[in-house]
Parts: C-alpha cells; sequence; structure tokens
C-alpha cells in the first residue's frame, strides 16, 4: 500500500508538472522605469523602459508617443505602441488606455513578451496627473500587479514622465538599473529625497490617516532658463535649477507632498534634508553650515510630541564638530536658525495639509482603540494646529 | 512522580521530541488562526486575542497529562481528537496552498498547488508519525529563530507604525477574536498520545514513562509564545488601514514590515522558513490525527488504511475551499470546544468515553 | 532439512566422501595425499595455490612421517587426531571437526584437513598461503595527515590491522557465513562492554539468514544489514582505513569485514559518520571544524545550486540584482534549449565526464577530464548552446559534490540533487521547500541497525559535541548513544 500510494502521488505531481506556472526568462520583459502621463479624453499614456536582450540599438528613429497620441481620436484603448530609439541595451514602449492596467495590458498584447515588474526600479508621475485623487488608484494597480517590486521609488515631475525616462541613461557605469538603483541610495544618504518613497510605503501612507505620503520629486535641468529660485543654501532649489551642468538631464531633488491621494505641494533638497532630520531619520552626517563644514558627532537626538494646546513640537538635539572652512558662526545662531527653517518647513507642510513628519503617529498613541481615533478627525486637527521647534546645537 | 532524569534516554527523548513537535505546531497554529480571523476582526490588536488562546493551550497542556495518565480512552473521544487534528491538517494545508499561491507560485494553476501540498503532507506521514516530530525537533531552534530574525530585520527600528492604538479596532472585537482564535491550541492534543516508537508501553502500566506537565507546559508555552511574537511583529508593523485592506487570508500571511513586497533573499528566505513550518504544521497533525484513529479502530492500522482516510479527506476539504479557507476553521472550532469540554471533564476524573 | 553428514572411522570411505564431492581427480586443484604416521595411516586434504605448502610440508608432514613405526600403537582410533595435534603436528590455529560440509567449506578457504585411519574427526589448520595484494594506500579515502595504510581483500590480514590499532581485550571477532552454497566468509568485531550485544545479534542474524548464491562484497553485505532498502542514503558507513574502522569500534559499533573485499562497514551508522573524515581528527580542533563546514557548504552547494538556478531564473526572477539579471537575460536570449534542458544536458554532462574518468585505464582518465570540460564547456558556450552562468553553476556544484567523503553518499546526494533541479524547474521554491521537507522527514525516521540515522541531534541522544563543530579533545568523553551505558552512569 505505501508504495501505490507512493507512485500515485509521484504520478499525479509528474502529470500536472506543467501547471507551475514557470516562464523562461527570455519570455518575459523586464521593465525598469515606467511613466504615467495624463492623455485626452480622462485616457493615460504609460511609458516603459525594459530591457531588450541584446546590445545592439533596437528599432529605428520614430515620433515621440506623445506626437502619436494626438493623431488619434480614440474613446478607449488606443493601439499606440510606438517603439523608441533609447541606448543600447533597453526598449522603450509607449501605450494609451483608460486605465494603467489597461495600457500594461495593452503592451503585453502587443510586445511578444509578459510584461514583469520585478525590477521596476522608478514610477515617474506627472505632475498634472499627482494632483488628482488618481495617483493612489495608479499606484495601487501598479502594485497590484503580479510580482510588481515594491521598492520601486515613486518620483513626480513636472515635466512629461515619458520623455523624462526616455532620457534617462547610465551616465556612470554600465546598466541603467545599477545606476539608477545606486542613484536613490546616494541621494537619500544625502537627505536631499524623502525616505520611504518606495510604492508599498507611498500606498501605505497614502491609505492612511497617520501620515501622509512623500515622493521624490525630480526634473530634466534647465539652467539656461531665467528663473532661477534664491535659496539660501545650494541645495535650497527644486530639480531643473541647479547651477551645474551634467551629461544626465534629470536631477532628482526635492519632496512632492501629499494630502491623502492628492499632491499638494513640494519642497527643495534642503527642506527635504531638514524634513529627514525632524522625521528622525536624517542620514547625511556633514552640512554646510555658512561657509564652514560641520560633522555631527554623535546622532541627532529628535523629539516629536503634541502640546497639551494641540501645538506640534520638535526638538532637535544635536552635537556638531567643526571640520573645515571658516566658522562665522555661534551655536546659538546655527540652533535659532535650524529652528526657523524647521518652522518654516513644517508650516510648509500645515498648508500642504501633509503631515509627513507623521505627527499623526504620535497622536493615535492618545487613544485606546480605532473608533476612538477616527473620532479625532486628525487632518481637520492638523491643519490648525501651531508648530513650535526647539534646538540645541553644540559644537567642538 | 519520578523526574525525567530517572528516565531511560530514548523514551525521553522520545517525549523531547513530541513536545517540542507540539510547540511548534501550537506557534504556527496560532499565528495562522490570528491571520484568519484575528487581524479581520480585531486588525492591529490580533496579538492581544492570541493571549487566552496561550492560555488555552496551557490549561490543555496539564489535561492531555492526566489522559497519558489515566490511561487509553474510549472509541469516541479518540475519533474527536482525530476529527478535531485533521481539521487543523486542512487548516494548515489551506494556509500552505493560499500563501505559496499568494507568493511564491502565483501564475500556477490552483489544483496544481493543492495536489503538491497534500502529497506532501501525506508523504511526511508517511514515516508513521516518527519523521515528521522529529524534524520538527531538529528544526525547533532554526525556525522560529529564521523566522523571527527576518521578520525583526524588516520591522522599523522606530516605533512600529501599527502598534498604536493598543486595543485594534476595540475590546469588543479583540474579545470575539480571541474567542476565535482558541482554535490556535488545537495542536496540543496530540500530546495525549504517546510517541509511535513508544506504542509498546502504555502510561498506565509504567508510569515512569510519561514526563511531569512541567516538561510539556515550557515547550508549548515556548512555541505558543513565539507564534504570538510573530504576529505581534506583522501587527505592530502594518497600519490598521493596510489589514483592512488586506482582502485575502493569504495577502495577510504574507505580510511583512511595512508590506513591502519582493525584497529579495530575505524575503524569500522568510517566506520559505514561514512555508516549512506550515509544511509541519499539517503533516504532524495527520500523523496524530492517524494515530489517533487507529487508536480508536484498530483494523485501521492495516495497510495504513487510517492514514489513506485522512488523506482522502483533507484533499476533499482542500477541494471544497469554498470559503478562502476559513471552511476547515469554522468545522473544526466546534470540535476544539467539544474535545476540551470532554478532556477537562472525564480526563481529570480517569472515565472513559 | 537434510541430516548433517559426518566423517566415519574408515580413512579410505573418508576420502571417497571427499573425492566424490570435489570432483577429484577431475578436479585437479584437490590435493589428497596418503601417509603413514606412526602405527596408522593418514591423509591430508589441501587446495592447490591456496595453502602455505612449505609450512604443511615441514609442520605436518615431515613430522608424521618421521613418526616411528610403533608410535601410537595404543592409540584408540577415535583419539587420533588428537595424539597428532598434540605430539606430531606444529601448527597452531587448529580444529576438530567432524562435519563434512564444514571440512569443505574450510578447505575451499585455504586450510587443510587432516584424517587418520579410524578416527571419525579431522583436524582442520590454517595453514592459507595464497596470494594476497600487500597493504596499500587508501584510493578513495586519501588524507593529508594521518595514516596511510588501506584494508586489502584478505580478511585475516584486515583484522590483523585492527587488532594492531586497538589492542585491547575486549575486541572480539565473531566469524559468520553468509550466502547460500556459495558462502562468504565475514567477520563481526565489536567491543565487549562498549557495543550493545543485541545489536550485535541482530547483525548476526541477517548476515546469517542471507540465501545468495554468489560471493558476497562489503557493498552487497550493507544491503543486507540495511533496514530501508530504498532509502536514498546509505545506512552504513564504510571505509577503506583501519584507523576509522578502530574509531567505529571506538564509538561501540560494529564493524563487519567480508572476504576478498578491501573495506570495513561500521553500523550502526550515523549521517554524520558519512560526513566526517580523518583529518577532522587528526588536526587541530579549529582546523577541523573550518574544514566540516567547507565541506558542509559544498554538500549544500551540490545538492541545491543547480535547482536554485532553475528556480530563480523560472519563477524569482526578482532575487536577481538588475546586473546580474541583464547579463542573464542577454546569454538566456541566444540559447535555443529551455533553461530546464540546459540544465539537464549539462548536469549529464559531467556526470558522463565523472564516470567515464573513473573507468577510463591510467593517464587517460586524467586527461579525459581535462578535455571533456575543455571542449564541451567552451564550445558548448561559444556555440550559445548552454549560458556561461549555468556552466559555472554546474561546475561549482560538481566542486562540492567531490566534497562529499564517501562515494556511495555522493551518488545519493547526486540523485538528490537531480530530485531538486526537478522541482526547482517545475515548481520554484515552492517545490523545493516540499520536497525538501518530504526528504528530511524521511531521513529523521531512516534507522541504521535500530538506531535513527539522524540522531544525536534528532531524536536527543547523548553524544560527543562533534557533528559539525568538532570541538577540543578534552570535551570528547562520552560514548556516543550506540554505546552501552556505563554502571556509572
Amino acid at each position: 500500500m505505501k508504495k501505490a500510494a507512493l507512485g500515485l502521488l509521484l504520478m499525479c505531481c509528474l502529470l500536472l508538472t506543467g501547471c507551475g506556472g514557470g516562464q523562461e526568462i527570455e519570455s518575459c520583459l523586464f521593465v525598469l522605469s515606467m511613466a504615467v502621463d495624463p492623455a485626452p479624453d480622462g485616457n493615460l499614456t504609460v511609458t516603459v523602459k525594459a530591457l531588450s536582450g541584446t546590445q545592439e540599438a533596437v528599432g529605428g528613429a520614430s515620433s515621440s508617443g506623445q506626437a502619436a497620441q494626438q493623431e488619434g481620436d480614440t474613446q478607449g484603448a488606443q493601439p499606440d505602441g510606438e517603439i523608441e530609439q533609447p541606448e543600447p541595451g533597453y526598449i522603450v514602449m509607449s501605450a494609451t488606455a483608460p486605465s494603467c492596467l489597461r495600457a500594461l495590458n495593452l503592451l503585453s498584447s502587443t510586445t511578444p513578451r509578459t510584461v514583469n515588474l520585478s525590477q521596476l526600479r522608478e514610477i515617474v508621475i506627472s505632475r498634472t496627473l499627482a494632483e488628482t485623487d488618481a495617483t493612489l488608484s495608479i499606484l495601487r494597480e501598479i502594485h497590484g500587479m503580479y510580482r510588481a517590486n515594491g521598492g520601486a521609488i515613486v518620483v513626480v515631475t513636472p515635466d512629461d514622465a515619458g520623455d523624462f525616462i526616455r532620457r534617462q541613461r547610465a551616465i556612470l557605469g554600465v546598466r541603467l538599473s545599477k545606476y539608477l538603483e545606486v542613484l536613490f541610495d546616494h541621494f537619500s544618504q544625502m537627505d536631499t529625497i524623502p525616505p520611504d518613497a518606495q510604492l508599498a510605503s507611498v500606498i501605505a501612507a497614502m491609505e492612511s490617516d497617520t501620515m501622509d505620503a512623500l515622493a521624490v520629486y525630480a526634473a530634466a535641468n534647465t539652467f539656461d532658463a531665467s528663473l532661477v529660485l534664491s535659496g539660501g543654501a545650494d541645495m535650497d532649489r527644486l530639480p531643473g535649477h541647479l547651477p551645474r551642468t551634467s551629461p544626465a538631464e534629470n536631477e532628482y531633488l526635492g519632496s512632492a507632498l501629499f494630502s491623502g491621494p492628492r499632491m499638494t505641494g513640494t519642497l527643495t533638497g534642503e527642506e527635504t534634508g531638514l524634513l529627514c532630520l525632524m522625521m528622525g531619520r536624517a542620514q547625511r552626517h556633514a552640512a554646510f553650515i555658512g561657509d564652514a563644514l560641520y560633522r555631527t558627532k554623535l546622532p541627532t537626538r529628535v523629539r516629536r510630541s503634541i502640546g497639551d494646546d494641540g501645538t506640534l513640537k520638535v526638538h532637535i538635539d544635536m552635537l556638531l564638530e567643526h571640520v573645515a572652512g571658516e566658522e562665522r558662526e555661534a551655536a546659538a545662531a546655527i540652533a535659532a536658525q535650524i529652528e526657523r527653517e524647521a518652522v518654516g518647513v513644517l508650516l510648509k507642510l500645515r498648508a500642504a495639509s501633509c503631515d509627513g513628519v507623521g505627527f499623526g503617529r504620535i497622536a493615535i498613541r492618545q487613544c485606546i482603540d480605532i473608533p476612538a481615533w477616527e473620532a479625532v478627525n486628525w487632518p481637520e486637527r492638523y491643519e490648525t494646529a501651531g508648530v513650535s521647534v526647539a534646538a540645541d546645537v553644540r559644537i567642538q | 512522580m519520578p523526574n525525567e532524569k530517572q528516565m531511560d534516554e530514548r523514551t525521553l527523548g522520545s517525549w523531547r521530541v513530541r513536545a517540542c513537535a507540539a510547540g511548534l505546531c501550537v506557534g504556527a497554529q496560532v499565528f495562522l488562526s490570528g491571520c484568519a480571523v484575528g487581524m479581520p476582526l480585531a486588525l492591529t490588536g490580533a496579538w492581544l486575542a492570541a493571549i487566552p488562546s496561550l492560555l488555552f493551550a496551557a490549561w490543555l497542556c496539564a489535561r492531555c497529562r492526566r489522559v497519558l495518565d489515566g490511561g487509553l480512552q474510549g472509541r469516541a473521544y479518540w475519533v474527536l481528537v482525530a476529527l478535531t487534528l485533521l481539521g487543523c491538517s486542512a487548516f494548515a494545508a489551506t494556509s500552505l496552498v493560499g500563501f505559496a499561491a499568494n507568493t511564491l507560485v502565483v501564475q500556477a494553476n490552483h489544483a496544481w498547488t493543492e495536489i503538491l501540498a497534500l502529497a506532501a503532507a501525506a508523504l511526511c506521514a508517511l514515516s508513521g508519525g516518527i519523521g515528521t516530530p522529529r524534524l520538527s525537533f531538529a528544526m525547533r531552534y532554526a525556525l522560529p529563530v529564521l523566522v523571527l530574525g527576518l521578520s525583526l530585520a524588516a520591522a522599523p527600528v522606530r516605533v512600529p507604525a501599527g502598534l498604536f492604538p493598543i486595543l485594534g479596532a476595540g475590546a469588543a472585537k479583540v474579545g470575539v477574536a480571541s474567542l476565535a482564535m482558541l482554535f490556535g491550541a488545537a495542536p496540543v492534543l496530540m500530546l495525549t498520545l504517546p510517541p509511535p516508537e513508544l506504542a509498546q508501553r502504555r502510561a498506565q502500566d509504567d508510569g515512569a514513562c510519561v514526563p511531569q506537565t512541567q516538561f510539556f507546559l515550557v515547550r508549548v508555552l515556548a512555541g505558543a509564545g513565539l507564534g504570538a511574537a510573530l504576529l505581534f511583529l506583522t501587527c505592530a508593523c502594518t497600519t490598521y488601514e493596510v489589514i483592512a485592506k488586506s482582502g485575502e487570508w493569504s495577502a495577510r500571511l504574507s505580510m511583512t514590515a511595512g508590506g513591502a513586497r519582493h525584497e529579495g533573499v530575505r524575503q524569500m528566505l522568510l517566506m520559505t522558513a514561514k512555508l516549512m513550518a506550515m509544511l509541519l504544521l499539517a503533516a504532524n497533525m495527520l500523523c496524530a490525527a492517524e494515530q489517533a484513529l487507529v487508536l480508536a479502530f484498530p483494523a485501521l492500522r492495516r495497510r495504513r488504511a487510517g492514514l489513506a482516510i485522512l488523506v482522502l479527506l483533507l484533499g476533499l476539504s482542500l477541494a471544497l475551499r469554498v470559503l478562502q479557507g476559513d471552511v476547515p476553521v469554522l468545522s473544526s472550532a466546534p470540535a476544539i470546544g467539544a474535545a476540551a469540554l470532554l478532556l477537562g471533564i472525564f480526563a481529570g476524573r480517569g472515565r472513559r468515553i | 532439512m537434510e541430516d548433517a553428514v559426518v566423517l566415519l572411522g574408515v580413512l579410505s570411505r573418508n576420502l571417497d566422501i571427499f573425492r566424490s564431492r570435489f570432483g577429484a581427480p577431475a578436479n585437479a586443484d584437490i590435493l589428497i595425499r596418503r601417509f603413514q604416521s606412526g602405527a596408522f595411516e593418514s591423509a591430508i586434504i589441501a587446495v592447490d595455490g591456496m595453502v602455505n605448502m612449505q609450512m604443511i610440508n615441514e609442520n605436518i608432514l615431515k613430522p608424521c612421517m618421521d613418526l616411528p613405526e610403533d608410535a601410537g600403537e595404543n592409540v584408540p582410533g577415535e583419539r587420533r587426531a588428537a595424539f597428532l595435534m598434540g605430539h606430531t603436528v606444529s601448527v597452531l590455529p587448529m580444529k576438530m571437526k567432524d562435519n563434512v560440509d564444514e571440512i569443505i567449506a574450510d578447505v575451499l578457504g585455504g586450510q587443510c584437513a587432516l584424517l587418520s585411519e579410524g578416527c571419525a574427526t579431522a583436524c582442520v589448520m590454517d595453514v592459507r598461503g595464497f596470494e594476497k595484494r600487500t597493504i596499500g594506500r587508501p584510493e578513495a579515502e586519501q588524507v593529508v595527515l594521518g595514516p596511510h595504510e588501506s584494508f586489502n581483500e584478505s580478511i585475516r590480514t584486515n583484522i590483523t590491522l585492527l587488532r594492531r590499532i586497538v589492542q585491547r581485550e575486549e575486541l572480539i571477532t565473531q566469524f559468520v557465513t553468509a550466502g547460500g552454497k556459495m558462502k562468504t566468509r565475514c567477520a563481526l568485531m565489536y567491543l565487549r562492554g562498549t557495543a550493545d550485544e543485541s545489536m550485535v545479534d541482530k547483525i548476526r542474524a541477517r548476515l546469517e539468514s542471507c540465501t545468495y548464491d554468489f560471493a558476497l562484497t562489503t557493498g552487497e553485505v550493507e544491503q543486507l544489514i540495511e533496514e530501508h532498502p530504498f532509502s536514498l542514503l546509505p545506512q552504513c558507513v564504510r571505509t577503506e582505513r583501519p584507523d576509522r574502522a578502530a574509531s567505529f569500534l571506538a564509538e561501540g559499533q560494529v564493524v563487519v569485514l567480508t572476504d576478498g573485499s578491501p573495506a570495513a562497514l561500521g553500523a550502526p551508522a550515523t549521517i554524520y559518520h558519512q560526513l566526517h573524515t580523518p583529518d577532522d581528527a587528526s588536526m587541530r580542533w579549529q582546523y577541523g571544524t573550518f574544514l566540516r563546514i567547507v565541506r558542509a557548504i559544498g554538500v549544500l552547494i551540490h545538492v541545491f545550486l543547480p535547482g536554485l538556478y532553475l528556480a530563480v531564473l523560472r519563477f524569482h526572477q526578482e532575487l536577481l540584482s538588475p546586473m546580474l539579471l541583464t547579463s542573464v537575460y542577454e546569454s538566456s536570449s541566444r540559447v535555443p534549449v529551455p533553461t530546464f534542458l540546459e540544465a539537464l544536458l549539462m548536469t549529464l554532462a559531467f556526470d558522463l565526464i565523472n564516470e567515464a574518468g573513473l573507468r577510463a585505464p591510467g593517464a587517460m582518465g586524467n586527461a579525459l577530464g581535462i578535455v571533456s570540460g575543455l571542449i564541451l564547456g567552451q564550445s558548448a558556450v561559444s556555440a550559445d548552446i548552454v549560458s556561461p552562468l549555468l556552466l559555472i553553476v554546474v561546475a561549482a556544484s560538481g566542486l562540492g559534490g567531490f566534497c562529499v567523503p564517501g562515494y556511495a553518499l555522493s551518488v545519493g546526494l547526486k540523485i538528490v540533487q537531480l530530485l531538486f533541479l526537478v522541482a526547482g524547474a517545475m515548481g520554484g521554491l515552492y517545490a523545493m521547500v516540499l520536497l525538501l521537507g518530504v526528504l528530511l522527514c524521511a531521513l529523521c525516521a531512516t534507522n541504521s541497525a535500530g538506531s535513527p540515522l539522524t540522531a544525536p541531534l534528532t531524536p536527543p541522544r547523548r553524544g560527543n559535541p562533534d557533528i559539525l563543530l568538532r570541538m577540543p579533545m578534552k570535551y570528547q568523553k562520552a560514548r556516543t548513544f550506540f554505546a552501552k551505558r556505563k554502571a556509572d552512569g
């Protein structure tokens, strides 16, 4: 009986070996970057940059996806699979449909490969779209896809998102995927982009009442533009306005602020650094204050609290070490400057109805259960709360 | 009563294996029942709802020891135990299938996933209730360390997002969830059965064969505590909104901190460790159910007919999984209740049923 | 059951029985020599080439034939053989037997039988002198440090090698004949008071119940002893090293030697015995532990790497780093065969090269490996038949397989590797984890001569801290769980 049972079980397993759902690797289309733009008639244009599987240049020159869209006057899905000419090893395709899922399905249907988002590194959404309520549903659709990488970074751009990823080049190294990975890691360590900008975290924050989402803000560099934001610090600018030149036109700097599913504001690079500091997520250990370079000797201690009168309070305790440059300001002056700038950031967040720091997570501790918390109506309370920042800075 | 130091090494070793296997199974069952019924009801308060099941497991453990001391019970009792343990096995197999279908083999044919799980559980049970508990014993440290360690590594270093509010969906819902999660203690019933390699001995013939209650209690509570700890980590690191919107049971099983998916090798290791724990639970329960069934109907020992019947029933349960895996939970809950009641009333008085 | 045939009191009739049984004089190997030994006649029976002729001539024939004519005149017939043993023959190993079958078996084994007129008992003397291989170096268990002697085909030599190392009065050697018409002599060696006698009896009973009619080798004896013939992994540990066999004895195991086979079996054994080498014990504990860890990693790579490779490529591409994925994607695009077939073919090719290298004689075997690797590997990659990464995976897996100390275990693990390969290709990590669970359950349920194969890890048993980590010698005091407990606990 034992042998018969074994035999029967093995037969069942072997007969069904084709049902495992395995795929040859070359039957997949590995998407590295995805861009979503609004299209006429309430449609969406989804542009993807994927591995082509060959080092040779793929496809011939053709018009951009947007031009092709303007030629059509369709209702519903448009068979708009234009193939662009990116750098060798990659292929750019776009499709227009009423939803992100349908656009990806259209891409799958018109390309002889299965769309695989497991290697997705960034999702670029145009600012026009981000300022609508559609962002959450778009991100949910992408996240809900089989094998979608929840660690992909969400980026908002004021430019055309499709063009943004078309311009993307691996200017350092060989592989675009590695280039993007190192890029986000590096900027995260510099505190010039917000933490928790991954797809899964952004969705969780958008759906949460205790915290709001932050995404990376990026744009093409227009150094020749006449409008240049003035700021106290070099990084106190939005992307696209940095006074520098580089083969990489795309600049990632600052944060896109969300209130619920909708984008409501931006922060510059410097402001993002202060935001990271107030969140307790600062990774940068060196900072320019005036003309001097300081390094944090010990991890900065940050305490966030809510006063009895509802004031949002942040207390920062820093120990700095002067490293280079001419020291011109005393510790007290530096502390006052930090307090001013931090208050400015908090006010900006409040004006945008974005609880990016996470005061909601502190307020929820005072409630015993979820119904009690929901009765508090935190978004309304946040918009009317006062802000206060206290900084203790010691310099060695 | 003689203590463990006076027992024969092989006998004590067999009991240690049995007790550790029961502890591991209880831990896995507590976590699975937390994901199945605790989290939908109590949201982030599901870990609180797991505490009564720990106490219930401890109480059952003490009662099981009395059954071993009091000798064999009647046919009805063993049938009840067999059905309850079969329910636990079905519960574990269902969770295994759902978990795999949601994470590792999403595009696979569902029937294929179920057949593989059924085949694996049946093949593990073919070892006659000897190999599976021994494997559980061998993994008594490795599995918890892997699962808890990897979950901790994925947890945020700051205050977890789901820790507050403490009571989750509210005291009433936590109470209801804790009642529903009592099913998590059901694997303790395998301790009413002596290890198969000691089948020649009966507890009533030689009282020195069975260790003290504390011997079992420590191991069962350690396992149950680990299951509750994993549930706590999952609840504490996930916001209540994400849990409320999670939908399927299998989605909650694969939750880790922050809900990030496909973080790479670490996430994959965690998933395989969870899968192994579920397989061990399913196989151990199947072995114990067979043992109980054979005690009720000794004729079923021939040609492993008891195992064949149980595997068929398990397959049927998987095939009839119409309520997203809740069918085995719902069908076994009354059984565990009845078994606990009977254990409590009769075991202490030495009456046979 | 037939009644046993015993000797008669008449020499000529006894000799007729032996001639009839041996087929002499047609069977030219059989030597039957009658001679006068004092007052009575005697005869000697031996097999040409199996005996030491010089010893027979000088220690048996000459002394017997030199007896005075009246020597033994008054000795009763039934005591004549004993008279010759006590006064004339100077050979040490000697037994008195009257069973014809036993005498024939001994003569065929290289002993000689001395019969006398009027005596229904024969003296069987060990005068073996057949050609045998000298003690050489172990072929399959080479070590860097430690002794370099190995067993050979003579059971007596092998026993001697063990006795040189284990010089204890408790060392018992029991001879057992296994087989039907063609019997094979086996020796069970164990330490009285250390080994469990019930285990010895069990092993002996299994050997004696064997009825195969061919010469048994150590491998066949192992298959007689084992309890789970369908298990993928061996349940006894085999060695060709006397020092290793001596360590088995000290742990309370039974060592089985087979006449004609240059290896010893140790039973019961654990799976860990099969993964240990003598070098681990010869070196300091840090080095021994390090080597064991390396070996364990090698075994894991050997068993799991090809399956993991297929699982990741077909089911879990998200595990690959982006750079690696790009390389694999580009190379896979050029390969015409599916990944599973590619992996299967390369694994098979590796096994073929391995097997061919073993069977090819001498220098050809060495050259075969190099040429095959170069031609097959390099050409296959250049022709885009296989991807370079797969070649690395198969090579690494093969190297891991060479780390396995025992040949039998390495073949068993090779089968397990193929199972995981199929599981990884068909069901990804899901199928691999389920298969791992099933195989581990089966392994934990496997016994070796009544002892669990996975003990002392599971089920828990007392043992030395010597499983993966080899702790310092001062911690290794306890007898293993095979052995009888000492009286003091």
